[in-house]
């Protein structure tokens, strides 16, 4: 709908454009709209936050501004909170009476109204929106072909590994993916503990069997971390049977958790073997260049415009998971907006001062030892000594390239730390993790994992 | 399926955005954004943090006045209440609600089984694209954490700083809009003269004008100068 504003209300603007500085005119100005009635504009404000500080410390210079826009019969202007559709709905046009619909097609019919479940998925979670890299391309080809061909053969499709990593992004994916193929499909995603809370209320009123019927009737069943079944057994009884009836009946059951399903412990041994019958498969934490991905794409859809170097500092900083990474720009992208400011470096440290500054607590060198001699299971004094055996050395190698990557501490700074060593020997420890990493998967993932316990 | 008991929480008849005075532009634009994204389906979380009557609970009572009047459930839990048989399981299946307001929420951090429980309410309503929004005195980097979910969690809130009134004229608009709102005119001159009487604690001044607007009903007088005068002298 466009706004009617009146056109000396426009010149106004340009006036008003010319005396504010830009962080004021766009803040304040921008979003008022205007509405001419006879010799009077009303200036609606979207809130009352607004329309308060307009009032407030602008009143006198839009007043100047519409008053040379219109020297003779300056109109009136009157604030008010609001919004110009909304006006316009609230004052609706007289219109001819329609004759009576009887087609039976508008009303609801019982079955449909009976398929009007709520499916309690986020439209926002769906393949388009999913960042893929190394850590999680695996996860979402199979995600994408339970969408494509549901209770066929990945079923019950199982997806695991930590928090923030997208598993309940890719379920939700599917989910949507269903519905977008099928609107009348029977797609329920749930957290688990929901499903128990929803089974004790059933129990409680006596509607067991209406509980049975709802989740057995399902065409896809998406239950969140299922490691909250654990001691549970009567909820993990119904769930058994719930599962078999939807497995039998080739419906598609899709279940997440934060481990491997045999790891998760007070399981029934009969779930955790079920639960192996389709495809289960890990999500693992996104690389620095994947972080870089995902926050190009979600700054993208915050509509900020994200420097390389911003984009870089932060996923070089936050190298826990996707949703550690959104959280931290959604909150860089309100203070921007705060204090209206382009993305900068500098405002990054601005706006996540706290959490860097909390980081840079944990990342002390003493930290560092501490971390690589407890996952080494050796003792710090190891660490420091003269002992140059391979299970103490190359640990030792391993807490000095870690301490190189996270820490501003130079190669003599380290050496020192580590027992008064030469900064030679620290540049040769980094140098040949760094090769060891590219040749064995199994230090390179020990080097990720403690990178990820270290600055998380 | 689902049934969540109800607690009787009363919201005050003033909490609306409309009586809120900010006290800085910065929190105006902050608290216009906090407003704006109500009722998205954008899973933003929010942190109100300031000294007492900055107006946190106002704020909060506000937003859940604000959902509710478009149709959409709300939650508004006073933690620090001590009336209340608050328990961390009361968090659990609440992600379900469009908005959740958590009130003194500093007073549960460093209490493991609180912690888990607000960390997983966190995660849910960003899931379920709801909103979380919690108030407490102390700017969350000063929180001694009892668990790193949580401290990992509040990394998706967005911290917003409230600080008091001080300015006079703040302090009469306040006084002006929260007279309107109960149908009273409050002239400007008698709100100088209250904020000059009294303290510059909003708190103590809306007791003082509700104590105004009923001896005002009572004698049928409007708010003048001479007739506040009179009452507060007869008090």
């Amino acid at each position: 709908m466009s706004n009617p504003a009146s056109a000396i209300w426009e010149k106004a603007l340009s006036q008003l454009e010319n005396d504010l500085n830009d962080q004021q005119f766009h803040t304040w100005i921008r979003p008022l709209q205007a509405v001419e009635e006879g010799g009077t504009i009303r200036l609606l404000a979207p809130s009352s936050f607004i329309l308060d500080w307009v009032q407030k410390k602008l009143v006198d210079k839009i007043e100047a501004a519409v008053a040379q826009s219109a020297p003779i019969n300056t109109p009136e202007i009157k604030f008010e909170i609001g919004d110009y559709a909304l006006d316009l709905i609230e004052e609706p046009e007289p219109t001819t009476p329609q004759p009576l619909q009887k087609t039976p097609s508008k009303a609801v019919s019982e079955p449909e109204a009976e398929n009007k479940i709520k499916h309690n998925l986020n439209p926002n979670f769906t393949f388009d929106t999913f960042v893929e890299g190394k850590a999680n391309q695996l996860a979402a080809a199979a995600a994408r072909q339970v969408s494509e061909n549901p209770g066929s053969s990945y079923n019950p499709f199982f997806i695991y590994g930590g928090v923030g990593l997208g598993k309940t992004h890719l379920m939700h994916a599917i989910g949507n993916a269903l519905l977008q193929k099928n609107p009348q499909a029977r797609v329920v995603y749930l957290h688990s503990e929901r499903f128990v809370a929803d089974m004790v209320n059933a129990l409680r009123h006596n509607k067991i069997d209406t509980f049975k019927r709802f989740y057995r009737s399902l065409d896809a069943l998406l239950i969140d971390d299922i490691q909250f079944f654990a001691n549970k057994e009567q909820s993990q009884e119904e769930f058994f049977h719930t599962f078999n009836t939807l497995l039998e009946g080739n419906k598609q059951v899709i279940l997440t958790s934060d481990r491997f399903p045999k790891e998760v412990d007070g399981l029934e041994d009969r779930l955790k073997s079920r639960f192996g019958w389709g495809l289960t498969i890990q999500v693992e934490p996104p690389e620095f260049e994947m972080r870089v991905a995902i926050l190009m794409k979600k700054a993208s859809e915050f509509g900020l415009i994200m420097p390389d170097e911003v984009a870089f500092f932060l996923a070089k900083r936050l190298r826990g998971n996707v949703r550690d990474l959104e959280g931290a720009l959604r909150r860089v992208s309100a203070y921007a907006q705060f204090v209206q400011k382009p993305l900068s470096v500098e405002l990054v440290k601005e706006a996540l001062k706290d959490l860097l500054a909390l980081q840079q607590k944990m990342i002390t060198l003493e930290n560092i030892q501490k971390t690589v001699a407890d996952y080494y299971k050796i003792r710090v004094a190891d660490l420091l000594s003269k002992r140059r055996s391979r299970n103490i050395a190359r640990p030792r190698q391993m807490a000095m390239a870690i301490a190189k990557e996270l820490t501003n501490h130079s190669l003599p700074e380290i050496g020192d730390a580590f027992g008064g060593r030469d900064h030679t020997t620290v540049l040769h420890a980094v140098r040949q993790i760094h090769k060891l990493r590219e040749e064995d998967h199994r230090i390179d993932d020990d080097f990720n994992s403690l990178i990820r316990i270290i600055t998380t | 399926m689902f049934v969540q008991m109800p607690l009787k929480i009363e919201l005050r008849d003033e909490a609306a955005f409309e009586t809120f005075v900010s006290p800085s532009e910065q929190v105006a634009v902050a608290l216009h954004h906090f407003q704006q994204s109500l009722g998205q389906p954008s899973g933003e979380a929010f942190y109100l943090f300031g000294s007492a009557s900055v107006g946190k609970t106002h704020l909060l009572q506000a937003a859940c006045r604000y959902l509710s009047k478009q149709g959409k459930q709300t939650v508004y839990f006073p933690l620090a209440d001590e009336h209340l048989p608050l328990i961390p399981d009361v968090l659990i299946g609440l992600e379900q609600v469009s908005l959740i307001c958590l009130d003194d929420v500093d007073r549960v951090i460093g209490d493991a089984s609180w912690e888990l429980a607000l960390s997983s309410l966190l995660s849910k309503a960003a899931i379920a694209g709801h909103q979380v929004v919690l108030s407490g005195h102390q700017p969350m980097e000063t929180w001694q954490f009892a668990t790193t979910e949580l401290n990992r969690s509040v990394l998706n809130v967005l911290p917003i700083a409230l600080t008091p009134l001080t300015e006079p004229a703040d302090l009469v608009l306040a006084l002006q809009k929260h007279a309107e709102r109960i149908g009273l005119q409050l002239p400007k001159e008698v709100g100088r003269y209250l904020v000059k009487q009294f303290s510059e604690d909003v708190e103590e001044l809306l007791s003082v004008l509700q104590l105004l607007a009923q001896q005002s009903l009572v004698a049928q007088r409007r708010l003048t100068l001479p007739f506040v005068k009179q009452v507060l002298k007869g008090s």
